[in-house]
Order: C-alpha cells, then sequence, then structure tokens
C-alpha cells in the first residue's frame, strides 16, 4: 500500500515550475518564486499527510453482509460495512465489485464518501441475478486522496465471497403443478400395468399361484367361485439425470445459457418428481475428477437438497468426461433397479458416447436430452458478440453431428429441445417408462 | 437524475473558473489579433497556426469541461496564460491587472478545477443508482480533520518557504566570510534571479531530502504493518534482478568515482590550458612533479587559475541568464 502519484501532481509540479519561470522573467516578481518553491513543498507534504493517513486507511474494518442464498427472481440485499476506530476522518472512494452475472437494481456499489471517525458507514445496495449456479463477489477496492487528488493510497480487500443463486419458485410451482395435473388425468403414480398397489384395476378368477391375500371374499361369495381382485400397480420411478457442466452449455447471454435453461428445468423435474413420489438424483457431469454425484432419494428434503446442489454448480474448467461422470454415478449413485438416466449435454464437447451403451446393457434406460444451440441463440446479444457466438455455434455443430451418428449407433435416443420445451420432454419420457412399469 | 445533481453542480462550481480563465485569455488573444501581430513580425502562416492553437484550446476547454477531464482541464489556464504572455510579449494589457494578479488567479483557478475532480468523480460512480447509505460518528473531529487537511500541510508550506528564504538570507552572509573571488562571485549570483531560484530549489531538496530520510522511513514503519511492507517487497518486479543490479551498482559506482576523477582533473588541466595557456601549464605541471621550480609559481597558478575560474563562471552565468531570457522570448514572445 503505497502512495501513487496522480497527473494531476504533475501539473502542481508544473504549476511550480511556471511560478519559478515567471520569477526568473520578471526581476521584480521575486514572489513568484517563493511560489513555486512553495508548490513543490506543497506537493511533498501532501504526500506525507497522506502516507501518515494510510494507516487510518488501514485499520479500518470492511464487512461486506449479504445472504449466502438467492433465487433467480429475487433481489440480494449487500451491505457493506466500515468501522473506523481511529480519530481520522477518511475521504474514501469505495468500490464493491459485485459478482459478474448480477444486475445492479437499485442503490449504487461505488461512492465517494467521508468515513467520520470513530465512526461508520454503511452501504447498501441491491443486485438481481441473471444465471443459476455460484458466482463470486469480486474485491473491495478504498481509495483515499488527498484534497486536490494529487496522490492517492489504494487497499484491495480480496476475499472468497460466495453467492448461490437457485432457480426461481415459478419452475417449482410449475413442476408441482405439472405433477397436479398429471395425476388428475392418469392417476397418481399408477400405470397400466396390474400388480401392487391400492388402485383397483378388476376382479378376475382365481388362477393358481395368485397370493391368497388378493382374494376377493365378498366377489367370491356372490359369483360362487374364487375370485381375485386385481390392482394397478404403483411404480415408482428411479431417475438419474446427468447434467453437463462443461464451459458450452454456459455460452451465450447471461441468463439465457443452454445450464440456465437444463438447470430450471431440472429444478421443475425435481419438484414435479417430489409430488409423484420418485426416487431422484443428480450428477454432475464435469471435466475429470471434479464430477459429482447427490445419490438416489426421495421426499421433499431430498429435492431441496438438489436444489442447493443446483444453485452451486460451478462450470467446468475444460470438456466435460462423460464416462467418470458415469462412473461416479455408478459408484456414489444408490442405484437399485432401472433407472431412467437423463444425460442432459449440449454434445459440443469432444466427448464419447459409448459408456452409455454400458448403462444398456445394465437394463437402464439411456436418454440424451440436448439443448439445441441455434435454439438458444442469444437475441440480446448484438455486433461481434453476436458473431462470435454464431462462429462458436457453427464450429461446435461439427462435434454435434459426430455424436448423434454415434448416438444412433448406440441406439441411444436423442431429444433435441428448445428453451420452451425441455421440461415437457423430460417428464413426457418419464411418464412413458412409468407407463411401460417403471424402474 | 436528481441523485447526481448535488455532485455535479459542485464539481461545475469548481471547475468553471479554469475554464473562464482559459477562455477568457484566448478570447482576448483571438480579439486584438491585429494588436498581437503588429508587435512581432511573425510570418503569416504563424500567425494561422497561433489562431488555430488558441481555436483548439477553446475547444479543449468545452470538451475537457463536459467530458469531466480535470486533468486536461487543469492544465488549460496555464497554457493559456502563457500563450496570452507570449501574445502580448510577456506584458498583461489589461490596465486593473498586473501579472501577479493573473497570475495569482492562473494559480487559483488550477486548484479549484482540482479540487473539482473529487465531484466529478463522485458524480460519475453514483450515476448508477441513488446511494444508499447511512453513516454515524461523533462531530468534533470535523475541525482536526479539517486542520490536518488543509490547515496543517499550508502552515507547513508556509514554514518550509520561510525557512528557504532564511536560508538563503544566511548562505548570502555566508558569502562575505569566504575570502576573494568567491565572496564576490557567490554574492553576485544569488542576487540574481537565477541564483536565488537555484538556491532555493537546491535549498528546498536540500530540506526535502533530509525530510525524506527521516520523515518517510518514520512515517512508512509506522502506517505500514509487517505483512503490507512484505507483499510492497515482494510486489516488486523481479527481486533478483533488483539485487543483481544493486550489485553492478556497486561496481559501477566505484568505476565511477575513478572516471569521475580522471575526468574532472582532465576538465582542470583543460581549462587551466583554456586561460593560462598550454605552455604555462606544463611548466607548471612539471614543477609541481620535479620540485625543481619554485612553489610561488604553482601558488600564482592556482590563484590565477581559480580568479580566472570565476570569472569564467560568472560570464556564463551571466550567459546563461541571458541566453534563458533569449529562450522565453523566443518561445513566448
Amino acid at each position: 500500500m503505497s502512495v501513487k502519484l496522480t497527473r494531476r501532481a504533475n501539473i502542481v509540479v508544473l504549476l511550480a515550475a511556471a511560478s519559478i519561470a515567471l520569477g526568473l522573467i520578471f526581476p521584480s516578481e521575486i514572489p513568484f518564486l517563493y511560489t513555486g518553491l512553495a508548490l513543490i513543498a506543497y506537493y511533498y507534504i501532501t504526500r506525507y499527510v497522506l502516507l501518515a493517513k494510510s494507516k487510518a486507511l488501514n485499520s479500518l474494518a470492511v464487512q461486506r453482509i449479504h445472504k449466502r442464498t438467492t433465487t433467480e427472481n429475487s433481489n440480494l440485499e449487500v451491505k457493506i460495512a466500515i468501522t473506523n476506530k481511529t480519530a481520522l476522518a477518511l475521504n474514501l472512494e469505495l468500490v464493491d465489485v459485485y459478482p459478474r452475472f448480477f444486475r445492479l437494481k437499485d442503490g449504487s456499489n461505488s461512492l465517494i464518501t467521508s468515513v467520520p471517525a470513530r465512526g461508520f458507514v454503511e452501504l447498501t445496495y441491491y443486485i438481481k441475478p441473471t444465471s443459476i449456479g455460484a458466482h463470486d463477489f469480486g474485491n473491495t477496492e478504498l481509495i483515499l486522496r488527498d484534497p486536490f487528488s494529487l496522490f492517492f493510497v489504494r487497499r484491495i480487500i480480496e476475499r472468497k465471497d460466495e453467492v448461490y443463486v437457485a432457480p426461481s419458485e415459478k419452475e417449482m410451482a410449475r413442476g408441482v403443478l405439472v405433477s397436479f395435473a398429471s395425476s388428475m388425468y392418469t392417476g397418481g403414480l399408477f400405470s397400466r400395468v396390474k400388480g401392487e398397489g391400492f388402485e383397483f384395476a378388476e376382479l378376475r378368477e382365481y388362477v393358481y399361484g395368485d397370493p391368497f391375500k388378493s382374494i376377493a371374499w365378498s366377489a367370491t361369495a356372490r359369483n360362487n367361485k374364487l375370485m381375485v381382485r386385481q390392482n394397478y400397480s404403483e411404480n415408482p420411478l428411479n431417475l438419474m439425470i446427468i447434467l453437463d457442466c462443461g464451459e458450452t452449455m454456459a455460452y451465450g447471454e447471461a441468463g439465457s445459457t443452454k445450464l440456465d435453461y437444463a438447470c430450471r428445468a431440472v429444478a421443475s423435474l425435481v419438484s414435479y418428481v417430489a409430488r409423484r413420489g420418485d426416487f431422484m438424483g443428480i450428477t454432475l457431469m464435469r471435466s475429470s475428477r471434479e464430477s459429482s454425484v447427490l445419490p438416489l432419494s426421495r421426499g421433499t428434503d431430498h429435492a431441496n437438497r438438489i436444489i442447493r446442489e443446483l444453485s452451486r454448480i460451478k462450470l467446468g474448467t475444460g470438456p466435460s468426461d462423460l464416462e467418470t461422470a458415469l462412473k461416479y454415478s455408478l459408484a456414489f449413485g444408490n442405484i437399485k433397479g432401472k433407472t431412467l438416466f437423463f444425460v442432459i449435454s449440449d454434445l459440443n464437447s469432444e466427448n464419447d458416447l459409448t459408456p452409455l451403451r454400458k448403462l444398456v446393457a445394465m437394463k437402464h434406460e439411456v436418454v440424451v436430452i440436448s439443448p439445441y444451440t441455434p435454439l438458444f441463440e442469444a437475441h440480446g446479444l448484438e455486433g461481434v458478440e453476436r458473431a462470435i457466438y454464431s462462429i462458436n455455434a457453427a464450429y461446435q455443430y461439427k462435434t454435434r453431428e459426430k455424436l448423434l451418428r454415434q448416438a444412433m449407433k448406440l441406439e441411444i435416443p436423442v431429444l433435441d429441445v428448445g428453451p420452451e420445451d425441455m421440461f415437457e420432454k423430460i417428464v413426457m419420457r418419464a411418464e412413458s417408462l412409468r407407463a411401460r412399469g417403471g424402474s | 437524475m436528481k441523485f447526481i445533481q448535488k455532485d455535479l453542480f459542485l464539481y461545475y462550481i469548481f471547475a468553471s473558473p479554469a475554464a473562464l480563465v482559459g477562455i477568457f485569455f484566448s478570447v482576448s488573444l483571438l480579439t486584438n489579433r491585429s494588436s498581437v501581430i503588429n508587435s512581432f513580425y511573425m510570418p503569416l502562416i504563424g500567425v494561422a497556426l497561433a489562431t488555430a492553437l488558441e481555436f483548439f484550446i477553446l475547444g479543449l476547454i468545452s470538451f475537457s469541461l463536459i467530458r469531466r477531464k480535470v486533468s486536461v482541464l487543469s492544465i488549460l489556464p496555464i497554457l493559456s496564460f502563457f500563450l496570452y504572455m507570449a501574445g502580448y510579449g510577456m506584458q498583461v494589457k489589461m490596465p486593473p491587472l498586473t501579472v501577479a494578479m493573473t497570475m495569482s488567479t492562473v494559480l487559483i483557478s488550477t486548484f479549484c478545477a482540482l479540487a473539482s475532480f473529487k465531484y466529478s468523480r463522485a458524480s460519475m460512480l453514483s450515476r448508477q443508482g441513488k446511494v444508499i447509505l447511512r453513516r454515524d460518528g461523533p462531530a468534533g473531529y470535523a475541525i482536526l480533520n479539517q486542520m490536518l487537511d488543509y490547515a496543517f500541510p499550508l502552515t507547513l508550506v508556509v514554514l518550509l518557504t520561510v525557512t528557504v528564504a532564511w536560508l538563503i538570507g544566511i548562505l548570502r552572509q555566508g558569502f562575505t566570510r569566504i575570502p576573494g573571488p568567491l565572496s564576490s562571485l557567490g554574492a553576485e549570483y544569488i542576487s540574481t534571479n537565477i541564483g536565488q531560484a537555484t538556491f532555493g530549489v537546491l535549498v528546498l531538496g536540500a530540506v526535502l531530502w533530509i525530510s525524506k530520510q527521516f520523515v518517510e522511513p518514520l512515517l512508512l514503519n509506522y502506517s505500514l504493518s509487517k505483512s503490507q511492507a512484505l507483499d510492497l517487497l515482494l510486489s516488486e518486479d523481479d527481486i533478483y534482478q533488483k539485487m543483481r543490479r544493486k550489485k553492478e551498482l556497486k561496481l559501477v559506482s566505484l568505476r565511477g568515482w575513478v572516471l569521475l576523477s580522471l575526468f574532472m582533473l582532465a576538465l582542470a588541466i583543460g581549462v587551466t590550458v583554456y586561460l593560462e595557456g598550454l605552455e604555462y601549464t606544463v611548466s607548471s605541471l612539471r614543477s609541481l612533479f620535479t620540485g625543481s621550480s619554485s612553489t610561488t609559481n604553482f601558488d600564482k597558478l592556482i590563484h590565477d587559475g581559480f580568479n580566472s575560474i570565476g570569472e569564467s563562471i560568472t560570464r556564463f552565468v551571466i550567459q546563461g541568464e541571458n541566453l534563458i531570457r533569449i529562450l522565453f522570448k523566443i518561445l513566448f514572445g
């Protein structure tokens, strides 16, 4: 933390030189000479005063106060509290850098203010997230200047400070509403397959091997022959979502990226699945060894856990590794019985789909949900950014084509989805599995 | 927009004197072009360039005022003042105003412009939204802080300037005590403007250098923590390079001293040859080494040599002063 010079300090030196020059030109104007000398002296004294005051700047206690978690559509209140315990008031320039994918909604994150001696200052501003996931705050910068801003001292406060943005409540409500609507028309967890369950399907004659507990005694008495009661079977599903968190998923306009839409769809699905009593887990696919798994489980608590995990998503540092993600998923995913694997990936990074064959061989069902890049084209982008986005999309299209051909060979269905139909397509696929007997 | 108006208003209040002073000097020159042209034998292209320069300055003033380029705005009063002075042959042709008053106006307006930076920056920082701020603290310290910001540096500046003037006075008296030509040379030199300026800068430089040696380490010791000092040290580009440079510097400095001594010796001989002639110098030098000649010859050489050097220095200084005056005349009229 040293005292830095500005261009304005050079102007004072120039002014001093001008005064001395005038003193030289006009022999009668000797005071100019001393004015010049005084200006040079002022230059140095100001520097020393600022150097002394930098001690007070150094001892300021600075805190950033905010909630750790927020949702997409809500404003986050951030407070910067500066406590000055010294006897020196400081005229400070304060700049607090909020996360890149947040927008300032109210207040200001920077200002020039005087911090009173033995007092405090509290700056409040409100920001709104545009993207889901974990976001880092930047540094808080304090700049102390002399009254004429000739010199300055900068103090940069670096601290690891994150905020987690979960999908909005609207997405969860959408999942719950769709779940409610489905149970009205298709009836809870039931499929057309008969088996264990509570929903009555039909009465039929007893055949050898039917469990005695299924004998309907009143019907037997009415028909004078052994009748059994048959119910529709309850088919809870095992759903494991493998979500690609590679960097290509985050290209585009903030808040409208493939990853954002995928997270929203997963959030809707989680609330849907929680209401339907299905098992659900999530594997966040990143580059090798960076993948993480939340095993299959059910209930609202587990749904909240998944949403919390979504809010902490951080982009992978390189292309995501499907093979490792699958390994982790099978090892730690608590997978028992037939499981429906949704692989949500834009298929834009060089990946090998062959490991998916292993899942098919294990009698699991695999569906690749692929956000189709042109459908997510960022309409908000303009000029060079838009050109870069288009070039990138065109380049990645080749990789995607290659992977689609590979999926076709492996007989793995790939569903192209856009921003609007991602959730619907996932739900339709899950319900079709349920109709076929579930997990 | 309401919330930025206060800072913006204050910015314009503080910045406008500098702009007005700049405009005043430029317009004054532009409107009295004929008298300016008549006072000099200026070629036509020169007149056109000078006019263009004035218009350029006027444009620059407007641009820097509106775009809040405080550094540019602060420099313009000085520049336009010197152009004005150049235009009128180093005179202020406004009856109630003198050079001192005009220069004082330039100084004040420049400092006002420098003070406007704070408000310009504040308005720029808070343009994103209304600042939501809560502040509390005892008001009693405000006077102390105002004193530290304004009164303390100003008092020190006055003290330092008075000290410099006092030291120059002492030096002037000191010259009377030294012998022979040096005293008259010194007294004559220090009574000139250039002498006062040189001595003033030298004395101030010495005072500041001493304060740098004692005050700055003290302040740094007081204001920096150990870890910060370490960070500061480690933030240097390359410590190894720095150390190596330092090591090289030590060797160079030794070699430098030898070279400097040789150079000074050669210079002394050269000056003696120039002043007294080759034959006289050679014989004196020979007598110095062989010891055959009488010492009075060498003493005479030293005495005459110093006398001549003194005279030459005086001549050079006077010539230098004249040269600077001519330079200023050429540059500024």
